[in-house]
């Protein structure tokens, strides 16, 4: 078993005898990290040389940019883990704690200044120079992906998962004719990502796509997985306050707050003044429990 | 019954349904089946054993864990600790190690996560040397492997 002997390590070194046993094994020593957040691993690092090692594996990292995944709401596809260098498992997973305590530094100053400035020229395409008509930007929580919208056209964009990584000037994907961005989302599983756009010509469409963007070129494609359409009102009325999350939209429309289950196509609306009443009669029951 | 046998030779009997709690005693039972032979605990002291057998009754009735669970899954990774745990785990550093040990030898998965937990909520937040002297780590770095490891990781510190 691999045990660390302090007793044997410290009579080396250190004449007094040793009174404590933190004689773990790199297992349970790994055990204890799961409960640690990245800045503690590191001080653990400093410690002896049995915790140098232990704090140098890999699934370490592996694990503990997940917690942070999880802890501050990144998205999980933010990091290419599998073609991650220890290094950049660490850097990632130290960097919002060491964004945290670099701002509370600034903010003294009373001023945030940029940790990094960038100036991506991103372009909808190949032909297309012009890369300053957005109405929208919506920067998925993790920093990589970047949704632009305008001229009734969303656009993905990977601007790479840290400073090294040049940003690619070319969207991912592209989704045209569907409106303009109100809101996105990650699903449930935490792999895909769900925007909601809404479209004005007749009446208002309201349109939820999903896209996986780290899957292969050729199946990165934005999917609609549902729609709705809103009439019987004045033109003039416009969407406002979209709100999504991994089974719901939530938003305003003339006077009224509507709640839509677009998972299982039910949902209510109710005056803003008044009380909640049934608006689509409800076809199925799933996903209720996970209504906020 | 089931019979277990110390490091120190001492000899406990013990409700099935009480040390069913550790999956390792569970397996042997499943794949032994019915036996007189006591089983023999070479990594367990008798003052440890006293001190798991007070946790696995105290659990004795509640669901086992799954044997299927992912270990890839994350599962609860928060410092909360269930009062009862808390009041069990106020022990001294000395036996706090030995039931991480034998929790890990007995494979009691819950009494491992609370041991590993109670450790970790005391170094949170400590620098490398206070959790040397907490927990009597001997700094076995030679002076230039010490310079070396702060010099390789001064990015994390650095503003």
């Amino acid at each position: 078993m691999d045990t660390m002997d302090v007793e044997e390590a410290s009579s080396a070194q250190d004449p007094t005898p040793s009174v404590g046993s933190f004689r773990f094994s790199s297992e349970v020593i790994m055990q204890i990290l799961r409960f640690l957040g990245p800045t503690d691993i590191l001080s653990m690092r400093k410690t002896c040389r049995m915790m140098h090692r232990v704090t140098k594996y890999r699934v370490v990292w592996l694990e503990a940019l997940e917690r942070i995944c999880e802890q501050y709401g990144i998205f999980k596809p933010t990091f290419p883990v599998e073609e991650m260098s220890l290094l950049e498992l660490e850097h990632a997973s130290t960097g919002p704690s060491r964004f945290l305590r670099a701002a509370k530094m600034q903010t003294e100053e009373e001023c945030l200044r940029p940790y990094l400035t960038r100036i991506p020229q991103l372009r909808q395409a190949r032909s297309s120079h012009d890369s300053s008509s957005y109405n929208a930007l919506h920067l998925v929580p993790g920093g990589r992906f970047l949704f632009t919208s305008g001229r009734n056209t969303v656009c993905l964009f990977d601007l790479g998962y840290n400073m090294n990584v040049p940003v690619k000037p070319f969207p991912l994907a592209t989704l045209k004719d569907f409106g303009e961005l109100r809101a996105v989302a990650p699903t449930t599983n935490g792999k895909e990502l769900l925007i909601a756009t809404t479209n004005r010509t007749a009446s208002t469409i309201l349109y939820i796509h999903q896209i996986k963007p780290n899957s292969r070129p050729k199946d990165l494609k934005f999917r609609c997985i549902g729609q709705m359409e809103l009439n019987g009102h004045q033109a003039h009325d416009s969407i406002s306050d979209v709100h999504l999350t991994s089974t719901l939209t939530f938003f305003r429309w003339n006077q009224e707050f509507f709640l839509w289950n677009w998972a299982g196509n039910t949902g209510c609306r109710w005056p803003i003044s008044n009380a909640l009443s049934p608006y689509y009669t409800p076809v199925s029951q799933r996903n209720h429990s996970s209504m906020p | 019954m089931v019979l277990l046998l110390t490091s120190d030779n001492e000899m406990f009997s013990v409700a099935e349904d009480v040390i069913k709690r550790s999956a390792y005693i569970k397996n042997m039972l499943e794949d032994v089946g019915e036996s007189d032979l006591p089983i023999p605990l070479p990594n367990v002291e008798s003052n440890v054993l006293v001190k798991i057998l007070e946790y696995c009754e105290h659990y004795r009735g509640e669901p086992l864990p799954a044997s299927d669970v992912d270990p890839a899954e994350i599962g609860d990774r928060s410092l909360d600790i269930a009062d009862w745990d808390q009041k069990y785990m106020a022990v001294d550093q000395e036996m706090l190690f030995e039931i991480i040990l034998a929790a890990n030898y007995l494979d009691i998965k819950s009494l491992l996560d609370v041991g590993c937990k109670t450790v970790a909520k005391m170094m949170k937040g400590k620098s490398s040397e206070e959790i040397r002297t907490l927990f009597n780590i001997a700094n076995d770095f030679t002076p230039e492997e010490e310079a070396q490891i702060r010099k390789e990781n001064a990015w994390a510190e650095c503003r």
